[in-house]
């Protein structure tokens, strides 16, 4: 049997697109472990810029320290590049190799 | 060297309640989702967002819920000193570039910014939600078309000051509004002469010089505005021959 087109029934398919917005993803602010980089200034960066409590500065500090990486926060995009532009500048003044990152929250 | 140029005092008014809002919310950053909200009370800023297609309140309502959720409150304990985050700087800095580049004497219209504003929120894709889809080249089509930006002694909904290119008190550009440049092809059609009618025969003329240049010809080349590629207008009229016949060169 022939195969018939939309041409034989002289219709037309009308596709309509739809957009829709994403919520914008959250971005984690990594500390990262260094041999030079003293305990007092990283926990002190902690509870300067990003607003922890002594406590909770020192045991992100020690979790950097055993295992190389640690979580800082969680901000969105433009909040997470400021805060490390700033760690950054507040580290380079001081004379510290203190490296941060970030990289996207998972769902 | 150019100076930098003064910030307008829309722009100026719209910061300061970027500012208060942060205050008010107790964020430590001034984002660019806050200086969408403040150009949200701005009358042109929302008139031509409503050109656009914007939905206001909703565009209102999401970034309101997105500065609710997603920024961090400083604790109360906390001293706060709000700072403007890097892409705030990076926009403000593009609007004074681009207010240098094209002589402005004042800097940077909520246009520009928040024009701005949203190519920067696409492009690092912080507030996909506050975007709601509007694409920038729309706002700015908007506005250099359609809407002047320059609002700052307007009354939105009074009518604007007839547009002669010139400059106003604050050294800004005009922009002949939408009303206006509607009716020019019906005054064209009239017979009057508008500025497109002007512009028609500017182009037909640079046409005629274009066809007439010869390289490195000194008799041909004219003056350093001839010398250009032709403008769309002469290009439109080469396209469909509607150009004069070029000159005997020899």
């Amino acid at each position: 049997m022939a195969r018939r087109t939309e041409e034989d029934f002289d219709t037309a398919v009308v596709t309509r697109t739809d957009r829709k917005v994403a919520r914008p993803k959250m971005w984690k602010v990594l500390l990262h472990n260094d041999h030079y980089t003293t305990r007092e200034f990283v926990v002190a960066v902690l509870m300067g810029v990003f607003h922890k409590s002594e406590t909770d500065a020192v045991q992100i500090m020690l979790h950097v320290h055993q295992k190389g990486l640690g979580v800082a926060g969680v901000y969105t995009h433009d909040v997470a590049q400021t805060k490390i532009d700033k760690v950054h500048r507040l580290a380079r003044d001081y004379e510290y190799p203190l490296k941060l990152s970030m990289e996207p929250e998972d769902d | 060297m150019a100076q930098t140029p003064p910030a307008t005092t829309e722009l100026k008014a719209a910061f300061q309640h970027a500012l208060e809002l942060a205050t008010d919310l107790r964020h430590e950053y001034v984002t660019l989702e806050h200086l969408l909200l403040a150009f949200l009370r701005d009358e042109w800023a929302k008139k031509a967002l409503r050109a656009c297609g914007a939905d206001l309140a909703r565009l209102d309502k999401a970034l309101r819920e997105f500065l609710d959720d997603a920024m961090e409150a400083v604790p109360e304990d906390h001293p706060m000193e709000i700072q403007e985050t890097l892409a705030v700087s990076r926009v403000l800095q593009r609007a004074t570039i681009h207010a240098v580049s094209s002589e402005q004497k004042r800097t940077s219209t909520w246009a520009r910014c928040s024009s701005r504003c949203f190519a920067s929120v696409r492009a690092t894709r912080s507030t996909s939600t506050a975007a709601r889809g509007r694409d920038p080249r729309h706002l700015v089509n908007c506005v250099s078309h359609g809407i002047g930006e320059d609002a700052s002694d307007a009354a939105p909904e009074g009518p604007r000051r007839r547009a002669t290119g010139g400059e106003n008190e604050d050294g800004e550009t005009h922009h002949e509004p939408a009303e206006e440049v509607l009716r020019r092809p019906q005054q064209a059609a009239e017979g009057a002469s508008t500025r497109s009618s002007v512009r028609g025969r500017a182009s037909s003329a640079r046409s005629a010089c274009s066809c007439r240049r010869r390289k490195n010809s000194p008799l041909f080349v004219a003056t350093p505005a001839w010398a250009r590629p032709p403008s769309p207008g002469a290009r439109q009229a080469i396209f469909e021959r509607r150009c004069p016949r070029c000159s005997p060169t020899r």
